[in-house]
């Protein structure tokens, strides 16, 4: 096991890590820019060191300033986070090649499964079904027009890199589809660095489900059940819990095995999430794999008592997984609410500034992962995520009961956050009976949906 | 602001004592008092003794008090103290803290060496590495603005040090070879005694050697008594 590891990331989940690596006897080093000279990670951390300036392409996108880092602080490994350099297979490599190890999988299999085109038919040759969608990555609006055309309208313009919704756009007609090609280029080359798209169809009223894997180095693999994300809006997780409403026990136990065996044919290592779309009848089509530790892990941690994080860093430090598919049990219903400094009110505007009061709230089967202390100055240089709230229950409507005493009681002063859209959204209809899809929030408009639908 | 009698553990309770009310003396009374005088006459640099303890307030260049920053966590507080006892030829250079005190009034070790006083200016470094010095820079070297003076050894790969302006070499901050982090002060520049044209001090530039802002004031760095004058800690 390792006795350093760097922490190249921030907010929450910097934290998180952090306190993976105190309950595993690891020393925790957190690289920060400029811009977090302050942030919590950095407070409790064994040592901190300041890599770069706010701007992320100096700081936490900069390789050579990470592996730097970790060289110079004695880190044997680093620890990417998710976001910024978490799936970059490049960086893998050269963090590698200076006799450091990447948490996460080899660069090669992140070069394998980075591109969603290539890892979808990758994943399509193992067996699991994939929506239809171009053939490879979209050469110019004309190849998009014809491709599109196959395919049938509406399509979703998808980026092969990055996530968040960024470069993503769902078209109806040929005249939108050219119109939004340039947007979407120009939004993942900013994003990602890489402006290639490719198109895949839509589906209506579709509800993102998605499987968590583990698997180590010796291909031995467990999934850990699934996760809906389907409380979007603009492509972005607001809310997320477990077990999916959307399937029946059954079909989730097949979605589940299916996609363990295919991911471990497919070579895949450490842990992982493979997305995937159900539609009205409940079939389900994969749509990529996402290669790092999800902003949405805890509330698998929450069902089945395992610590992702743990479970990362000890497959990547080569041992194994030790346990079987027969001893993960999944119990009860979670719910993750992502609390974020964004205005409701105002078209979920960003906010940033300083955060005069905090408290987080508790009880049985409440978990609050966030980085926020009062008197912290939440920088505007970064996303908006300030903490995620988790709760379970032994059913789903106990697991709300407990979210809604729960978002009563967390307390965020001097910063607009979402927590009254949270609110609202647990009174609502659709919600409450577990019927929200992907592309409704956005369809009815954010206001119109928690008005029309109190349940 | 610091003390000089010996290491913290063999001071008697009547000297922490004395410690005690010698700070709050200098807090609550001299320095304000120190800081409008300071603010008002457009000096550059003033030190003021008693008993073991001694003040020194220094104006910036650009008028703002710049050590006198929010602390910013207790994590830099901690690292002052850390610096002041593992790294003596550092953070004494740097005249922020002192023989063993983690009481330095503004925290931060490295902001408050860099502290931009009329007569100096600081290299930070361009990145997380290993600091190199440049073999035939001395004491006393003349440099440019944008002069390399040094650099710092990115996984092999040199980034330059530069001088952020004119000067002479003064206390080097960072043992060649040792590791840096990104924005750490390492070479300390001090200044050529006729004052550049400096937008906020045009107007006070004629009030003497030293630039001052006409209003904005603040205490600039406290240092350690009774140590060796460094480069790093002469008065201007």
């Amino acid at each position: 096991m390792f006795d350093r590891v760097l922490i190249a990331n921030r907010g929450e989940i910097a934290v998180r890590i952090l306190r993976a690596c105190r309950t595993m006897g690891i020393g925790a080093v957190v690289a920060y820019s400029e811009a977090d000279r302050d942030s919590l990670a950095a407070q409790l951390a064994d040592e901190a060191i300041c890599i770069g300036p706010a701007d992320a392409k100096r700081s936490y996108l900069s390789p050579s300033a990470i592996i730097s880092a970790a060289i110079v602080t004695g880190c044997e490994a680093i620890h990417p986070g998710y976001g910024f350099l978490s799936e970059d297979s490049g960086f893998a490599e050269a963090v590698a090649a200076h006799g450091l190890t990447f948490i996460g999988p080899s660069a090669e299999v992140l070069e394998r499964f980075a591109s969603k085109e290539a890892s979808r038919s990758l994943m399509a040759r193992h067996g699991l079904p994939t929506i239809p969608g171009s053939e490879g990555m979209l050469r110019d609006d004309e190849h998009a027009l014809s491709e599109a055309a196959r395919v049938g309208y509406p399509v979703l313009i998808k980026p092969s890199a990055g996530g968040g919704g960024k470069g993503m756009r769902m078209v109806r007609t040929p005249r939108e589809l050219e119109a939004s090609l340039r947007v979407c280029r120009s939004e993942a080359r900013a994003a990602f660095g890489d402006d290639s798209l490719y198109l895949e169809k839509w589906l209506e009223d579709n509800r993102h489900v998605e499987v968590q894997v583990v698997v180590d180095r010796y291909g031995r693999g467990v999934h850990l059940g699934e996760r809906d994300c389907s409380v979007q809006r603009r492509h972005q997780k607001i809310v997320e819990e477990a077990p999916t409403p959307a399937l029946p026990p059954a079909s989730r136990v097949e979605l589940c095995d299916r996609a363990i065996a295919a991911v471990v044919a497919a070579g895949y290592e450490n842990i992982g999430t493979l997305e995937f779309l159900v539609d009205r009848d409940g079939s389900f089509y994969f749509i990529e794999i996402n290669c790092r530790i999800q902003v949405e892990h805890p509330v698998t941690e929450m069902l089945t008592g395992i610590d992702l994080v743990a479970t990362q860093i000890r497959i990547a430090a080569g041992e194994p997984l030790g346990f079987g598919q027969e001893d993960v049990e999944v119990r009860g219903h979670a719910f993750e609410f992502r609390i974020n400094a964004e205005d409701p009110a105002h078209e979920f505007r960003p906010q940033a500034g300083l955060v005069e009061r905090f408290y987080a709230p508790g009880g049985p089967g409440v978990r609050m992962d966030s980085h926020l202390y009062a008197g912290y100055d939440v920088p505007p240089f970064y996303d908006s995520l300030l903490g995620k709230l988790v709760v379970w229950g032994h059913d789903r409507p106990a697991a709300i009961a407990r979210s809604k005493a729960a978002l009563d009681e967390l307390v965020v002063d001097g910063v607009v956050t979402n927590r009254s859209f949270h609110r609202a959204l647990l009174e609502n209809a659709a919600f409450v009976e577990g019927r929200v899809t992907t592309n409704l929030i956005d369809r009815v408009g954010t206001a119109a949906f928690l008005a029309s639908e109190r349940g | 602001m610091a003390h000089d009698s010996g290491s913290p553990a063999a001071r008697r309770p009547q000297d922490r004592l004395d410690d005690h009310a010698a700070i709050d003396r200098l807090t609550d009374e001299l320095l304000p008092a120190l800081v409008a005088k300071l603010g008002a006459n457009g000096l550059g640099e003033l030190e003021v003794r008693e008993g073991t303890w001694r003040v020194r307030l220094r104006m910036p260049a650009d008028g703002h008090a710049a050590a006198v920053r929010r602390s910013p966590s207790g994590r830099q507080g901690a690292r002052a103290a850390e610096g002041s006892r593992g790294e003596h030829s550092r953070t004494d250079a740097a005249g922020t803290a002192g023989s063993g005190h983690a009481t330095a009034p503004s925290g931060h070790a490295p902001e408050d060496a860099t502290a931009a006083g009329p007569s100096r200016v600081v290299a930070t470094s361009p990145a997380v590495g290993y600091f190199r010095p440049r073999a035939d820079l001395r004491a006393g070297t003349k440099v440019r603005a944008g002069d390399r003076v040094g650099s710092v050894d990115v996984l092999g790969i040199g980034q330059d040090l530069v001088a952020p302006g004119d000067g002479l070499i003064g206390a080097t901050l960072v043992e060649a070879g040792e590791p840096v982090e990104y924005g750490q002060a390492v070479i300390v520049l001090e200044q050529l005694a006729e004052p550049r044209p400096h937008a906020a001090s045009a107007t006070a530039a004629q009030s003497g050697p030293a630039q001052s802002g006409p209003a904005q004031s603040g205490p600039a760095a406290a240092g350690p008594p009774g140590h060796d004058g460094t480069p790093a800690t002469g008065v201007a």
